[in-house]
């Protein structure tokens, strides 16, 4: 009796580790500033919310960006998440890199933004990045909340 | 009756009456309705054909006291053959334009009494979309009356009136470039109504009290359909569908010696209304692309893209029940002093109410060109809200009888206007709650929300009136007449208002504070076989503030108020041998009237003339009568719906010829 629990126990653990391997960093919510290069000049706008989330993959990640504008005229905000940013640890936390990929916005892909150049990295309890929505710049820079 | 002013919205839904400035289209009356001492609950039920009908009764000015609630204008209050009258059976029949009949017979057969009317007619207006008329009607009305002296001092008497009727409706022209456009429109416009009012009644005359004993059940189911743009396109449509059951009771003590100095009445009056309501808007191909995407995508860069739905129909869906309650207790006393009678009574009046809503939207959309698929998007909103108050309804009038033939008297009283529930916004509420609903689901966000009220302002309260009168009174021989001037004093008004925002509905809030000024005044001399009448009114009605946010209308006078009403008239019998040959001419009018609280649509004063040429045998006459008899060409109702601005034309000339049996 011993034996057979003893080898389900077993065999549930394995299960879990294959389904949850363990992620290089937590999901975690930061607010900052966001500084865009637009055509019309730069602006920066604070207290822009992003979500650092961790994908099934253990080096994988994606970014959410609530509510940016791109140009200050912009008379709508926009949720914006980058997908397929590789993730690679540090000794206090994280690189972040991606190549080229379409982000999601409006219920799809939208490739008018493809976002290029992207550089991040997430040190202690905070996230720095800087990337081109298409061809403009963007940067952040926030807290973890 | 001066200042009463009934002017003929589309269907008998709506039957609006405005009185001294007072009332408006929407939610509770300024006047209340008696039909045998039985108040009419719902103002649904107000608009019915009258057959067996012996006496009219109407009181003007605030009847807060003895009346309570939707008594603030006044009251109406019918009598009907009784058994106990020594009529005769009738029988009328009449045909006439636009192939009405009406046909109607009431009679007495011991302790019962019934009358019976039905009514046809085609309709007046052509809806040139569908070339077919848009208002046709038919309609029958029944009432039974039953009545015994139980004993030598106790009476009990039971009514049941029913009224059945289905009808077009909403003969609404739009007025577009200075031009009056026939009636056009698409979609479905009907009211069908079943009205049943069951009372009963009780009165014992005992030595020093008499008691009285009035209750009532009261249902009203209705289905109305109504093509909100008015426009030959699929815009939007609203449906509202209700099953109202009511109940009432009324117990009051008078002193049962007439001739006492003092007559006190003491009463206790309570009634509970449950009301199943249901009253979806369905936004059609148009009204989707107009209303709700075009309102979207306007603040949609088109780099990013844009919203499409793809259904063809978008229901709002909005479910309630009501129900509200009313208790009062009342008092009024007349001291009669030779040749002074003083009148002062209270009222305390609690009304209660409480609505549970349930409604949802659905529908697919689509942004494009970033979303491959249609996504379906649920809001569903649900709660309650209640509402609760308490008033306090004085009265003061002092009589002085100057002749035998002249008596002058004045009076200060309350009169107040039930508050309730705005339904008609939830629409619009769930409109915006989708739009932003669906903007949240795409993670977009405009500089502008959608802005709509919340449930929890839907409630409106009670409007309440100060009214105070001076009026003389002159009757002798053959010859009477009544003056009187009144200044009332009209608070927390409930008007019907846009709400802020991108939005389609309209809603009663209590917004402003109004005043009136008028002068009534009634003649009558009918000496032999001459008769003849003169009754006129002046209201000059302001509001004294009323802000909506957008504009400051302190100072202008309040819509949809006639300033003047009159009517005169002359009949005389000629006698021809066995038979009289009766003529009567009446001029009736009405205006002139602003149509907003702008000021900026006007009606004039319009008279309409009317005759009625009757041949009167000893059991039995023939008559021919017309009413708009010159065909003026008048408007009795104007309103904006998303922008376009909408007339309902008086009715036209109309001819009848009729007949009247006495078996």
């Amino acid at each position: 009796m011993f034996a057979i629990t003893a080898i389900l126990v077993s065999c549930d653990k394995s299960e879990k580790q294959d389904e949850e391997p363990a992620k290089v960093l937590e999901s975690t919510d930061y607010s900052g500033a966001l500084t865009v290069n637009a055509s019309s000049g730069t602006f920066t706008t604070d207290s822009i919310k992003v979500s650092f989330t961790a994908t099934e993959k253990t080096d994988s990640a994606s970014i959410t960006l609530f509510q940016v504008k791109f140009t200050p005229r912009m008379p709508v905000t926009l949720d914006v998440t980058v997908p397929g940013i590789v993730v690679t640890k540090t000794e206090k936390g994280a690189v972040l890199t991606c190549e080229r990929v379409v982000p999601l916005a409006m219920g799809g892909e939208f490739p008018n933004y493809t976002v290029n150049g992207f550089e991040g990295e997430i040190v202690d309890d905070e996230l720095t990045f800087s990337l081109n929505f298409g061809s403009t710049p963007t940067s952040y820079q926030g807290k973890a909340l | 009756m001066p200042g009463l002013h009934i002017p003929d919205y589309g269907a008998s839904l709506t039957s609006t009456i405005y009185l001294r400035g007072m009332g408006s289209r929407m939610e509770n009356p300024v006047m209340g309705l008696y039909i045998d001492g039985i108040p009419v609950i719902d103002k649904n039920a107000y608009d019915f054909d009258w057959e067996g009908i012996t006496r009219i009764t109407m009181l003007r000015g605030p009847q807060g006291t003895l009346y309570g609630r939707n008594s603030m204008g006044g009251i109406l209050s019918l009598s009907t053959v009784s058994p106990a009258d020594d009529s005769r059976p009738t029988v009328s029949m009449e045909y006439g334009t636009a192939n009405t009949t009406r046909i109607g017979t009431h009679f007495s057969i011991g302790n019962h009494a019934l009358s019976v009317i039905f009514r046809h007619t085609d309709g007046y207006f052509n809806n040139t979309y569908k070339n077919e008329l848009t208002d046709p009607y038919d309609g029958i009305s029944l009432r039974w009356k039953w009545e015994r002296h139980t004993t030598e001092r106790t009476t009990v008497s039971n009514i049941l009136q029913t009224n059945l009727s289905k009808e077009g409706g909403f003969a609404y022209r739009l007025w577009q470039d200075s031009t009056l456009n026939p009636v056009s429109y698409n979609d479905e416009g009907s009211y069908r109504r079943l009205s049943v009012i069951e009372g009963l009644k009780f009165h014992h005359c005992g030595d020093a009290v008499k008691t009285d004993l009035v209750a009532s059940l009261q249902l009203l189911s209705d289905d109305m359909h109504m093509d909100q743009d008015y426009t030959p396109k699929s815009v939007f449509t609203l449906q509202q569908k209700q099953l109202s059951s009511s109940g009432t009771v009324e117990l009051t003590f008078r002193r049962a010696d007439e001739c006492a100095l003092w007559q006190p009445q003491t009463g206790i009056f309570a009634f509970y209304r449950h009301n199943d309501l249901t009253a979806p808007v369905t936004f059609k191909r148009d009204g989707i692309e107009t209303l709700i995407l075009n309102n979207a995508n306007c603040h949609i860069p088109e780099d990013i893209g844009y919203l499409t739905i793809t259904d063809n129909t978008m229901p709002v869906n909005s479910d309630f029940v009501i129900d509200t309650w009313n208790t009062a207790i009342f008092h009024e006393s007349v001291f009669d002093m030779d040749r002074w009678l003083l009148t002062a009574g209270i009222r305390l009046d609690y009304e209660g109410g409480i609505m549970d809503y349930d409604c949802m939207a659905r529908l697919h959309y689509r942004f494009m060109p970033t979303m491959t698929q249609d996504k379906e998007l649920t809001v569903p909103y649900k709660g309650s809200v209640s509402r609760n108050h308490f008033e306090v309804i004085p009265k003061l009038s002092l009589l002085y009888k100057a002749t035998d033939v002249v008596t002058i008297y004045t009076t200060a009283s309350k009169g107040y206007r039930a508050g309730g529930f705005n339904t008609q916004i939830f629409s619009d509420i769930l409109q915006n709650l989708t739009m932003n609903a669906m903007m949240k689901d795409l993670g977009v966000y405009l500089d502008r929300q959608f802005v709509s009220v919340s449930a929890d302002n839907t409630e409106y309260d009670p409007e309440n009136a100060w009214n105070i009168e001076l009026g003389t009174r002159l009757h002798k021989g053959s010859f009477s007449a009544s003056a009187s001037a009144y200044y009332m004093d009209v608070r927390n008004q409930q008007l019907t208002v846009f709400p802020p925002g991108m939005s389609t509905g309209r809603m009663m809030t209590n917004a402003g504070r109004s005043r009136s000024i008028g002068v009534e005044t009634e003649l009558g001399w009918n000496p032999e076989r001459f008769r003849s009448h003169l009754s006129w009114s002046w209201c000059d009605a302001r509001f004294v503030s009323y802000d909506d946010g957008n504009n400051d209308y302190s100072g202008n006078p309040l819509p949809y108020v006639p300033k003047h009403t009159l009517s005169v008239g002359a009949g005389y019998g000629f006698r021809l041998s066995d038979k009289t040959l009766d003529i009567d001419a009446t001029f009736n009018g009405a205006g002139p009237f602003n149509w907003d609280e702008t000021g900026a649509r006007q009606e004039p004063f319009r008279l309409k003339a009317g005759c009625r040429i009757a041949l009167v045998f000893q059991n039995w006459e023939i008559y021919v009568r017309g009413d708009n008899l010159t065909d003026v060409h008048g408007s009795s109702f104007y309103f904006k719906s998303i922008g376009n601005e909408f007339y309902a034309s008086c009715k036209p000339r109309t001819i009848m010829i009729g007949t009247t049996f006495k078996l």
